[in-house]
């Protein structure tokens, strides 16, 4: 169940929570996460959130003291206070799928599928991969909703925010040390070693379990734009976690995981973001998850240096090697 | 002695400039998370360098202060630094703008945070201070390659700025500035959707001119934000 009280707190608080979940601050940060794939995979939940807002809205223009003022001033601030909330969600979830490791996944998905979504590309290309059953149904949609107690504060938020953010400014130092500024951004990515190239191909090997690396490659690549499809590499990863389950990891050549319009990922695959090749990032992902990779595929022929890459991770190239 | 070349001090500087402008994304992001990360990377140091420029403009050199000066961008509104009393406070540039900026939450009432905040426009955010002269037109059409980085290729953005422009006018927006940025979001982003705007229930909500417009226009951005998880 998602506590939608985090919502309300939006602000330094969730600010910060979001950018610790690589180190395992999950409490907030999975709730928030779990509000943003609710959003992100069910059309409910969305029309939810925004009929909740309107509601705010309704509410506090009627009753709040500002509100006699400046009625319109009330309404924008409370509008706005949801839209933050809900690209704060949606970031969260964004970078929780990045991040997360398999037993954090597992407490925000429960039951479910994480839908490790894209972080630019419109939350309703998820209406048509079909995935809002993972929102978690009836449920979510009551769970998605901009929380009132957040529109509520949002009337002083302006005032507020000025001295949150003077007193982080003085936070960081006077001076102009070069440090001054704490950066959050997540470094994740490992560097790997590059070896000789790999001149064979490997089998198959999931086709037998009913998921088949070579097929979703072949999928993928009729999905990319056709003006796209000799400039975009994307790949395809099947990893099995510490107890045996399959995970679907699927990458791009774009930077952070851009997905073109029209490219969908399954419900439960795993977008492998990154700023190097689709393989390079699928193998990353993996080893930063601890998931055991198994084999790999692309949508153009892999390179010698990504095939040797996947093969120092224990994995095997599954579609045809570029010729040096 | 070493001597440094000229050209290796420039590549120094600019080294640090970029790991400086990387540093304050991160920062920005934390701080702000429905801001910078709903934009891809490149568009997020596009935006992070023009904020910058516009920190600096107002006299801002530590780190520090442009960091704050970013921060209020958002947290306020990106245009704050151009509400009267607050562009009186923090004066022209000179060696003391830093002091001045820093010490501004301090020297500066709620009362006029707050009227900053309502006169709140988000083109200073995508548009460099450069064009800070220039028609609204042509600060619209600078504007939406970077808010619609993957659908509108700048020599499209001028037509887009126009038409945009006109329908912000018919829907009653013509006193916010940075509308048109919406509303060509709007009409691009849920183009081809398979649903028309009429049979949106939403849509009414935007359209209905019996309501202020900075309120249609606030329940607008939110309705993309969640349907596209973006900012416009």
């Amino acid at each position: 169940m998602v506590d939608w009280s985090d919502l309300a707190s939006f602000g330094q608080g969730v600010a910060e929570g979001i950018g610790s979940a690589a180190a395992g601050t999950v409490k907030g940060v999975a709730a928030l996460a779990k509000a943003g794939e609710s959003l992100a995979t069910d059309p409910a939940a969305r029309d939810a959130a925004y009929a909740k807002a309107k509601d705010a809205v309704t509410a506090a223009t009627a009753f709040g003291e500002d509100a006699l003022a400046d009625p319109a001033g009330t309404a924008a601030a409370v509008y706005r206070n949801a839209q933050n909330a809900v690209g704060a969600a949606y970031t969260a979830a964004d970078r929780f799928a990045q991040t997360a490791t398999p037993e954090q996944w597992g407490q925000v998905v429960g039951q479910g599928t994480f839908y490790a979504g894209t972080a630019v590309v419109g939350g309703e290309a998820a209406d048509a991969a079909g995935i809002g059953e993972a929102a978690g149904g009836a449920g979510a949609a009551d769970e998605a909703v901009v929380a009132a107690d957040g529109a509520a504060v949002a009337v002083d938020e302006g005032a507020a925010a000025v001295g949150d953010a003077a007193a982080a400014a003085k936070a960081t130092d006077a001076g102009a040390r070069a440090d001054a500024i704490p950066c959050s951004a997540p470094s994740a990515v490992a560097s790997c070693p590059l070896a000789a190239a790999n001149p064979g191909l490997g089998p198959d090997v999931a086709a037998e379990s009913g998921f088949s690396t070579v097929a979703r490659v072949a999928e993928l690549k009729d999905a990319i734009p056709p003006a796209q499809q000799g400039r975009i590499t994307m790949a395809v990863g099947l990893a099995e976690d510490a107890n045996g389950a399959q995970q679907v990891l699927v990458g791009t050549s774009e930077p952070m995981g851009y997905l073109r319009p029209g490219v969908t990922l399954n419900p439960g695959e795993i977008l492998a973001r990154g700023q190097g090749h689709a393989e390079e990032n699928i193998v990353n992902l993996a080893q930063q998850n601890g998931l055991n990779l198994l084999e790999v595929g692309a949508t153009r022929p892999i390179y010698p240096s990504c095939a040797s890459l996947i093969e120092s991770a224990g994995a095997t190239p599954v579609t045809p090697l570029k010729v040096p | 002695m070493i001597m440094v070349s000229r050209a290796q001090f420039d590549r120094f500087e600019r080294n640090a400039e970029l790991a400086f402008l990387a540093r304050l994304g991160g920062y920005l992001s934390a701080r702000h998370p429905a801001f910078l990360p709903r934009f891809a990377p490149p568009v997020q140091a596009q935006i992070v360098a023009m904020m910058v420029a516009r920190a600096r403009r107002a006299g801002a050199t530590w780190q520090s202060t442009i960091a704050l000066f970013c921060d209020l961008m958002e947290a306020v509104a990106p245009n704050f630094h151009r509400d009267p009393e607050l562009a009186a406070t923090i004066g022209s540039p000179d060696p003391e703008s830093d002091p001045r900026i820093r010490s501004l939450a301090d020297r500066v009432d709620a009362r006029v945070w707050a009227q900053a905040e309502r006169n709140r426009s988000d083109l200073d955010l995508y548009v460099p201070p450069e064009l800070d002269h220039a028609p609204v037109a042509e600060r619209i059409a600078a504007a939406l390659p970077v808010i619609l980085w993957d659908r509108v290729p700048a020599a499209a953005a001028g037509r887009l700025a126009t038409r945009a422009t006109e329908l912000a006018r018919r829907l009653g927006f013509e006193s916010l500035e940075d509308a048109p940025l919406a509303v060509a979001a709007w009409r691009t982003l849920y183009a081809g959707a398979g649903d028309s705007d009429a049979r949106r229930s939403w849509a009414a909500d935007i359209i209905d001119l019996g309501v202020p417009a900075r309120q249609r226009l606030a329940a607008l951005r939110l309705r993309i934000m969640i349907d596209h998880r973006r900012r416009a």
